[in-house]
């Protein structure tokens, strides 16, 4: 078996056995909404796909994984496929390599603001709480497909019980997959699927504060080519003041984070990321990004960390 | 000498939406891509289409490093579903040759 048979089985079973990718506690995954009171279930919700939890777990295995990637130890790789089976060992990485306190309270900072913002633009969403579950991204891209179909019935079955018509999702990726994929293979899975971007452009939110900054904006290659959302977070940000510029690849030809081949090649993954971060930081000394993989990635691969900030952390100081 | 596999397009083309045989070879595709290979997409979707499974198996972690971003598509002139014929090959590759 190759190496990459061996790391996408042991994310294959992962999602057959525990309905995720990377185990989290799921009191990890719902934390974030711990002292906001959201509803249980009702007819919109949103939906975070545990994107913005997974990302400081996901930076923690990344960084072990890197180091093992071109040794010798990767022949291991189908031994540690047949472990899993019986072993969690994505819980296992936590111990390897913690992941950082910081990181999941700015991760969870990023969801809550995201839900504020609904609130002040008149949007009362419910929250699914530990019934919420990871879409699978990852194992889609991957050619994996036979397991969704399964985690698309599992999954419309909890949103008719919740009575949810609406779903307001977080992440470009989680907005993809519910509104396009799980659509095309399930067709009876059939909701009202926005990206929260565009939900607070329709409702034409005012800002209560003007922002006098220049930033630059990444933009997602989901959000910006499958899904063709690229007004709308600009037009929310000049409202606010914000003079927005741009690399020469930007809007439909925005050039890739690299994240999506983090789990399989992070080397390559970390190069493309960085040529990217740098034409970035060329534009302005402030990065805006509008999905949780661009902002690890950017910021992980250049020195220059604390000058990337999602979308929300900006919005927060000018609508809130 | 190449070994063709005569039944490796129906194997692979279980969607609609495949369509390597709409890519002329132009090369378009690549100039933009970030990854920066120079099999993909054209020679994968030729070795594809003539049944080379063994250049496909050569190629596998060229296949599954693609990033699926879609910029190639930006530039095709000819419509072709260039990340999505990628997704239904490492399809096939999981589940036929890499044990998933």
């Amino acid at each position: 078996m190759s190496k990459v048979g061996a790391v996408l089985g042991i994310l294959n079973d992962n999602f057959e056995k525990r309905k995720t990718v990377f185990s989290v506690s799921k009191e990890s995954l719902t934390s974030w909404a711990k002292d906001l009171n959201i509803k249980k279930g009702t007819e919109t919700i949103i939906y975070t796909g545990h994107m913005y939890q997974l990302m400081p777990i996901t930076k923690s295995a990344t960084s072990i994984y890197e180091n093992f990637e071109e040794s010798s130890l990767m022949n291991f790789a189908p031994v540690g496929r047949f472990i899993n089976k019986f072993v969690d060992l994505s819980s296992m990485s936590k111990y390897a390599a913690k992941p950082e306190k910081k990181e999941e309270e700015r991760f969870n900072k990023c969801l809550q603001n995201i839900y504020q913002l609904l609130k002040y633009a008149g949007v009362e969403a419910g929250y699914l709480y530990e019934d919420e579950l990871y879409v699978g991204t990852l194992l889609y891209d991957n050619g994996i497909d036979e397991p969704l179909i399964n985690q698309a019935k599992i999954l419309n079955k909890i949103l008719k019980n919740n009575f949810v018509k609406n779903i307001i999702t977080v992440d470009p990726h989680t907005t993809h997959m519910l509104r396009k994929v799980y659509k095309k293979i399930l067709p009876e899975f059939d909701y009202n699927v926005k990206n929260y971007i565009e939900v607070l452009f329709e409702k034409k939110i005012k800002p209560q504060n003007k922002l006098n900054m220049t930033l630059a904006i990444h933009d997602s290659c989901v959000l910006a080519r499958y899904e063709e959302v690229i007004e709308e977070p600009r037009n929310l940000l000049k409202n606010a003041g914000v003079d927005c510029v741009e690399p020469e690849l930007s809007r439909k030809l925005t050039h890739c984070c690299g994240g999506p081949i983090e789990s399989l090649f992070p080397k390559k993954a970390k190069e493309i990321a960085s040529k990217r971060a740098n034409d970035l930081l060329s534009c302005s000394n402030v990065v805006t990004t509008m999905c949780p993989i661009c902002l690890l990635n950017l910021k992980e691969s250049t020195p220059a960390k604390d000058n990337f900030l999602d979308l929300s952390e900006i919005l927060v100081k000018a609508y809130l | 000498m190449i070994k063709v596999n005569s039944g490796l397009i129906d194997k692979i083309k279980i969607d609609e939406n495949f369509n390597a045989s709409a890519c002329f070879n132009c090369g378009t595709c690549s100039a933009l891509c970030p990854v920066g290979f120079d099999i993909l997409p054209r020679k994968l979707f030729r070795y594809v289409l003539l049944g080379d499974e063994e250049k496909i198996l050569e190629s596998t972690d060229q296949i599954f490093s693609c990033l699926l971003c879609r910029m190639c598509e930006e530039q095709c002139p000819h419509e072709v579903n260039i990340t999505e014929n990628i997704r239904l090959i490492r399809s096939y590759l999981a589940k036929s040759k890499l044990g998933v």
